[in-house]
């Protein structure tokens, strides 16, 4: 067999979620988008602002039906391809997934009377459900979140022969990895659509500079982006010492550290080597890393030998996917506080032709910051599905010749995302010439 | 051996979520797939009515369907997982329609380009609405034929793969809620439009599904006595029986009639008593048993610790925020179908 029934599992999981990320990043950020553009026109009467919530929130129908699909391949997913993970974790989990049903709830029901209402609700109401289903999306991504944050730092239960006891769910909700990792992923959300969103109509502009409506599209996005652009890496701080303190051993695999050192130094770039057990071509920056995961140069870190062999997270792609989200993020940074600058400087919106063409090719990036974000949190937790307490491998189904759902859903996957691009290319096509 | 209170207001709970579910998701399910039956004059009259119907509210619908696995999984965690392995194969089928279903119909309002031809997305559209229903019955008719054996020991399935669902009883049961929710839908849709057409058309449909369902149903319990034994025993044998039968007949034909009548809302009304009967004497049947014979409901339930305050939550949400904001989403999109006079001509 070419490839085992658990590495199948695991990239069927990985892909859906994977897949899902990019809507649940666009459900979150783009009613902000939407409820911004339309207060603007509630209080400055100008048709320019009305026009671009409008047509936000056409893609938004097209985004937000794939993504509350893809949401449900993860809620069956879930059980049909880690059932005992399920039967253990369901119920000491089952707060935050109950609650976010709720939010899922009013965030479906208010799409509807976002998306359809125009012309049948007040103005005021209808940018309120706008802000409901805003307020939705962020709370039901905090609530998932929370409830990953637990597969990280495990809380709330005893182990009794095997199974779950004593069980306080809210204590399971409230984990320690709950509080850092929601904060991160939901400026990232922000993040990732401001900046996705601003690249597309910088592209429109540098088509066609003569365009009110994808000048002021831009001014939003861009804005957005940026204020959580700059917020981002201090989320980032935060996060790197929580996992530092809580999962050694997943620091050590982000940094490529093999041995349990105090001065431990900072690695940017190079391969760890999971045999050779060192990593090598790496630029080290001496102290760099107790800086940064204790704020103490001299701190001791946790290398990965201190646990066997198989109980090591594959390094080179935790390592790799660590540097490249670090970097992304200081780039967005960087890209923000420009465009902040050259707002503040020219006393208007910066149109530059390279300005754009930086946020055209940056700005997307925010999406693969998110991505290998995720793959530094599940890949750095393995080989544990719930950390030091239950094993991926254990969790798996029996189910045999899983390869074949597994085409089948990169199959769909490649239709949506296909289709999805001729789609919204067509929306971006269609969106207001010159001045509404 | 009883059923502690708390674990039966659970049970109460995800029945009543699958019920809500199935009134209006399912129902969704089976207007997309009457977009497969067009009538040859007014298909497009036909289609943008169905898709008028869909569009505000199918994705807050499909909610409940979420809800139904999160509690499932939350409070009755051993019987989803024994579920999840023995219906491995329904249940990924099932979600393989919902999500191409749901995508195909966001796709097919905008695509109608050359590179992704709206044909195509509305025949895929159609399609995977009708067989989402079927796959859906088949997994909950193999959960009612009391062929999912778990090791009472382990708390581990004992099934394989195929032959909990591969049976008589559990297709017939897919195509028996195939063939309610088109009925349900059909009656639906009357109420949708006010062209005199239109209603005559999914009048007729609604006749012709009426009868199949009537008939499938039948089918079903005849079924029942090999494939499914033990709720052939509570129900079929059980002292209220005559009671189901009589009454639920009496929906069918009040049913119907209001279709013959053209009287369109008395034979929704009819049409959601029946669902009710049928879906409160089927759980009845299951009691105490989530998966007959060896996983009551008792055992397989998660701690009190668990089950109170989810419970408390659930309960606490929909009250006060579920309710509420259907409420608004159907005053807003859906006070046509619900006016007094929906009879015309």
């Amino acid at each position: 067999m070419l490839m085992t029934n658990l590495m199948t599992a695991r990239l069927m999981m990985s892909t859906t979620l994977m897949f899902h990320i990019v809507f649940a990043v666009l459900g979150i950020g783009m009613p902000l988008l939407m409820i911004i553009a339309e207060g603007l026109w509630l209080k400055k009467r100008e048709p320019v602002y009305l026009a671009i919530a409008k047509q936000w929130s056409k893609a938004f129908a097209v985004l937000f039906a794939i993504g509350a699909v893809s949401g449900t391949v993860i809620s069956f997913e879930m059980g049909l391809l880690w059932p005992k993970f399920m039967a253990f974790a369901g119920p000491v989990i089952g707060l935050p997934f109950s609650l976010e049903g709720f939010a899922f709830f009013v965030e479906a029901i208010f799409v509807g009377v976002y998306l359809y209402g125009w012309d049948r609700v007040p103005p005021r109401l209808h940018w309120l459900s706008g802000c409901l289903v805003a307020g939705a999306a962020a709370a039901s991504g905090v609530l998932v979140v929370s409830a990953n944050g637990w597969m990280n730092t495990p809380a709330g239960f005893d182990v009794i022969n095997g199974k779950a006891a004593n069980i306080n769910v809210w204590a399971a909700m409230l984990n320690t990895a709950a509080f850092t990792e929601t904060l991160h992923m939901t400026l990232a959300a922000f993040l990732a659509a401001g900046f996705g969103v601003a690249a597309v109509h910088a592209l429109m502009i540098l088509r066609d500079s003569n365009t009110l409506f994808h000048k002021r599209a831009f001014a939003i996005a861009f804005s957005v982006g940026a204020i959580f652009a700059v917020l981002e890496p201090m989320s980032g701080d935060v996060s790197a010492r929580y996992v530092a303190k809580n999962q050694p051993i997943k620091l050590a695999a982000m940094e490529g550290q093999w041995e349990t050192e105090k001065r431990a130094p900072l690695r940017i770039g190079g391969y760890p080597d999971m045999n050779e057990e060192k990593t090598k071509f790496a630029i080290e920056i001496p102290h760099g890393l107790s800086l940064l995961a204790f704020h103490n140069p001299n701190a001791e870190i946790i290398g990965l030998k201190s646990v066997p062999r198989d109980e090591r997270p594959f390094s080179p792609l935790v390592h790799a996917s660590f540097d490249i989200m670090v970097g992304i993020g200081f780039a967005l940074m960087g890209l923000g506080l420009l465009g902040f600058f050259l707002a503040w400087r020219m006393k208007r919106l910066p149109d530059q032709k390279w300005f754009l063409l930086l946020t055209l090719l940056f700005g997307p990036l925010g999406f693969v910051a998110v991505e290998t974000g995720w793959i530094v949190t599940e890949v750095g937790r393995q080989p544990w599905i719930i950390y030091n307490l239950m094993k991926t491998a254990d969790a798996v189904t029996p189910m045999p010749g899983l390869i074949i759902p597994f085409i089948g859903f990169m199959l769909i996957y490649a239709l949506l995302t296909f289709t999805l691009v001729v789609v919204l290319k067509k929306l971006i096509q269609q969106s207001p010439k010159g001045t509404p | 051996m009883t059923t502690p209170g708390i674990v039966l207001l659970v049970y109460s709970l995800i029945v009543f979520c699958f019920y809500v579910y199935a009134l209006t998701g399912g129902a969704d399910l089976g207007t997309g797939a009457w977009s497969l039956f067009p009538p040859r004059q007014r298909s497009d009259s036909y289609r943008r009515l169905i898709r008028e119907a869909l569009t505000p509210v199918w994705e807050a619908h499909h909610v409940w369907l979420v809800i139904v696995v999160v509690l499932l999984f939350v409070t009755m965690p051993t019987a989803f997982s024994a579920m999840s392995v023995a219906l491995f194969i329904p249940l990924l089928l099932t979600l393989i329609f919902l999500v191409l279903r749901g995508a195909a119909f966001a796709f097919s309002a905008y695509a109608d380009g050359d590179v992704c031809s709206s044909a195509i997305w509305t025949l895929t559209f159609g399609v995977s609405s009708l067989a989402a229903p079927f796959m859906l019955g088949v997994s909950v008719g193999s959960i009612l034929s009391g062929t999912i054996r778990v090791d009472p020991a382990s708390g581990w399935v004992a099934s394989n793969f195929v032959s909990s669902w591969a049976a008589t009883f559990p297709i017939v049961a897919g195509l028996f809620m195939t063939a309610s929710v088109l009925h349900l839908s059909a009656i639906y849709l009357t109420l949708e439009t006010t062209d005199p057409s239109l209603q005559e058309d999914f009048r007729q449909r609604a006749g012709i599904t009426g009868s199949l369902t009537a008939g499938l149903l039948l089918l079903s319990l005849w079924t029942a006595s090999s494939g499914a034994r033990l709720l052939f025993e509570h129900a079929v044998k059980g002292t209220f029986f005559w009671v189901f039968v009589f009454l639920i007949g009496l929906s069918l034909v009040g049913d119907m009639a209001g279709l013959y009548l053209k009287k369109y809302g008395w034979s929704r009304l009819m049409a959601w008593t029946f669902v009710t009967i049928l879906m409160g004497a089927g759980a009845a049947a299951q009691y105490p048993y989530i998966l007959a014979p060896d996983l009551s409901l008792s055992v397989a339930a998660a701690p009190a610790s668990v089950l109170w305050p989810i419970t408390i939550a659930v309960l606490l949400g929909t009250v006060f925020i579920v309710v509420p904001s259907f409420g608004a989403l159907y005053f807003i999109f859906k006070r046509h179908a619900f006016r007094r006079t929906t009879k015309t001509n």
